[in-house]
């Protein structure tokens, strides 16, 4: 599974590949995510090690939000774009 | 009292002079604050409802809030207030920058406009004083000529202006009032109150500083805040991409209207059109406004091109939304192009995506003619034909003379079913985040005081994780919960409230830099009088039901508190998977909060519990 991070303005475009493992979820996802990317953690992670509220997560291009969603499964051989879904003005 | 000058200056127009006032302030500001609250009291007290927009009797005001100027950070701006003469009701439309603190150094709270001029003037208010003086040679230029030949006759290269460009001075009714730097006071139309009195430009320049009543007091709600926004991941995105920042988390969820709010998704254009992309190609640097630490505002150039642009202020979210999803032009080049050109002849941004993308979809489908376009071939993705529209419209020519009045007259003027195109709330165009994405949008959207703001309630800020705990906003909302969480709404309004009324940006409030106790603690600080966020959300409350007062005096009723067809029944693919707001249920549910009759009239017993004893007699008579 492959993982493209838009997610840390330093970072710009990223790309991570995880490794799938049978009932990986999209908590899960951001969680391993956060932790083999130190550098992504305080994008991802709020001050309490909870998932940031403006992380959004595409999958097949269908949008979920991992704060009300997280328990979604996620398929393997399956692409996601993590977005910090930060509002316009 | 600290926090103000206690002046008020008073511009006569029609009789060509000025005189300053002491103003009421130990009363007024307990109960309405200062800035948009100020606003709203002034209109009520001076300007019939029933009034011409742009004739002699509507007024224009410019406020400044208690901690505008104060040094705390973030706290720099101001509010433009008159009848609009492009919704027919309340206007009012806020700006940053360094205007405001400026007129309370030259030593005013805020400037009333009177009457209209027989000749075009401008008005310079430096140290106490105030004079009109003759703008002939201006009138006409754009305002990047004006700022600069206007700080050159009157010898202050430090002054800081607010002018119009030809679309105020032709009234078209979507012209907003811009400062030195490129910010408008863009929403409503007031920059074709200000054309219509003949005024082309405020300047100012001031030596006074306002000391805060506690500067201890201050200094602790100063640190605080450095703190917060230290390391504040929503303040460092704000400060290295702009509010562009969130063009493409945006158009994911399916809240970045697309081809005049007709499609859902746009992957490739939103990658084009990011704040990123803008951070690797156009952008030249960035500044900020007047005490704010995070400097969110964009520094472009085009060097060269069909779309080449000077210099420039850049652009922000909503715009990049309103030339580039709106009318699917994949170009953060011809963005910052529009975009300058809304900056030289005044005009809002919005409202001006707005009427082009409506003017393409008529096109299109047929129902405006070739020969009434005048040449001009008004497709999708026809950047070069939507730029021409922009100038026709800021020069009040052509199909643009049409369309500068708004979508709301375009539809009424040319019928067969354009109605459908025109996506306004109470005649103002629709701002750049979708209901069908945030539920919580539609009722904002549609009891918005100005129109559909965005601004005005901040739950689409909840939905993505912004908490206000010291009013019960604990966690992030379920952005499409049907009820519209309208009770955040009505709260998350009266936030919208204070943060126009007292002078500060709404920025690093959304993102938690600065909380509602930063602004009691501030306020105190600043003013000496003490205040919580309890008693802060009482005068919000009360301010936001005069402005819904005004307005019903002016034809608001249940009726026009609505959102257009499309946005209501129209189901997309894409981020908003079909979802769609009910806003019925949601207005019932708002009215029985707010205390209004079945109409959305303010309730007397509402009215006289908040200590409008004056509104309530005169709604209920």
């Amino acid at each position: 599974m492959r993982l493209l991070g838009e997610l840390a303005p330093e970072a710009g475009r990223r790309s991570l590949t995880i490794r799938w493992e049978e009932g990986l979820t999209l908590e899960r996802l951001v969680f391993r995510i956060a932790e083999a990317e130190p550098r992504l953690r305080r994008w991802l992670l709020d001050e309490k090690d909870q998932i940031n509220p403006s992380v959004m997560a595409s999958l097949g291009g269908v949008v979920y939000d991992p704060h009300w969603e997280g328990s979604t499964l996620v398929p393997p051989e399956q692409e996601v774009l993590l977005l910090l879904a930060m509002e316009g003005g | 009292m600290n926090g103000f000058t206690g002046k008020l200056l008073r511009v006569d127009l029609t009789q060509g002079t000025c005189f300053s006032e002491a103003w009421p302030i130990e009363d007024l500001f307990p109960r309405f604050l200062g800035g948009a609250g100020m606003g709203a009291k002034f209109l009520w007290d001076e300007v019939d409802p029933n009034v011409d927009a742009l004739g002699p009797e509507n007024r224009l005001y410019f406020f400044t809030g208690p901690l505008t100027g104060s040094g705390l950070q973030s706290c720099c701006r101001f509010e433009v207030t008159a009848k609009s003469p492009l919704t027919g009701i309340l206007g009012e439309a806020n700006c940053g920058g360094f205007w405001g603190p400026e007129l309370k150094f030259a030593g005013f709270d805020g400037v009333v406009l009177m009457g209209i001029s027989p000749k075009p003037v401008y008005l310079w208010i430096h140290d106490g004083h105030a004079e009109l003086r003759p703008a002939d040679h201006l009138w006409g230029s754009d305002t990047v000529e004006t700022t600069a030949r206007l700080k050159e006759e009157v010898g202050e290269s430090k002054a800081r202006v607010m002018s119009i460009g030809q679309a105020g001075e032709r009234l078209v009714r979507i012209a907003g009032v811009v400062d030195d730097e490129g910010r408008t006071a863009a929403r409503t139309g007031l920059g074709a109150v200000m054309g219509s009195k003949r005024l082309k430009a405020i300047i100012t320049r001031g030596k006074e500083r306002l000391q805060p009543a506690s500067k201890e007091l201050l200094q602790t709600v100063l640190k605080r805040v450095r703190d917060q926004v230290k390391n504040n991941v929503g303040i460092e995105s704000l400060r290295k991409y702009g509010t562009a920042g969130g063009v493409e988390g945006t158009h994911a969820v399916g809240d970045m209207p697309i081809k005049n709010w007709t499609v859902g998704s746009w992957t490739e254009g939103a990658q084009k059109l990011s704040g990123q992309l803008m951070a690797e190609t156009i952008l030249t640097g960035n500044h900020t406004c007047y005490a704010c630490p995070i400097t969110c505002k964009r520094d472009v150039m085009v060097p060269s091109g069909p779309f080449a642009t000077p210099k420039s202020h850049g652009p922000e979210y909503e715009t990049i939304a309103a030339f580039g999803s709106g009318l699917l032009n994949p170009s953060l080049e011809l963005v910052a192009k529009a975009n300058h050109l809304c900056t030289l002849y005044g005009l809002d941004t919005i409202s001006t995506g707005g009427v082009i993308a409506m003017a393409v979809e008529a096109f299109e489908a047929g129902l405006i003619s070739k020969e009434q376009a005048g040449g001009l071939d008004l497709r999708w993705g026809n950047a070069e034909a939507h730029l021409d529209l922009l100038e026709q419209i800021g020069r009040a020519e052509g199909l643009g003379k049409l369309f500068g009045q708004g979508v709301r007259a375009a539809a009424a003027a040319l019928g067969a079913g354009t109605e459908r195109m025109a996506i306004h709330t109470k005649g103002l165009e629709l701002p750049y985040h979708d209901p069908r994405a945030h539920t919580g949008l539609a009722v904002n959207y549609a009891t918005s005081n100005r129109g559909a703001c965005h601004l005005q309630a901040l739950t689409h800020q909840v939905d993505r994780g912004s908490t206000f705990p010291e009013i019960g906003i604990l966690e992030k909302t379920n952005r499409f919960d049907p009820s519209g969480h309208v009770d955040e709404v009505v709260k998350t309004q009266h936030v919208s409230i204070l943060v126009d009324s007292l002078g500060l940006c709404r920025f690093p409030l959304g993102r938690m830099a600065f909380t509602l106790s930063d602004m009691a603690d501030g306020l105190s600080a600043v003013t000496g009088t003490h205040w919580t966020v309890q008693s802060l959300m009482s005068a919000a409350e009360r301010i936001f039901q005069l402005k819904r007062a005004w307005n019903v005096r002016a034809g608001v009723r249940r009726e026009t508190d609505s959102l257009p067809e499309r946005v209501l029944t129209l189901a997309l693919e894409g981020g908003t998977g079909g979802h769609l707001p009910d806003l019925e249920r949601q207005l019932s549910t708002y009215y029985s909060l707010r205390g209004w009759d079945a109409d959305g009239r303010p309730g007397r017993a509402t009215l006289e519990a908040i200590g409008l004893q004056d509104v309530a007699a005169a709604l209920h008579p």
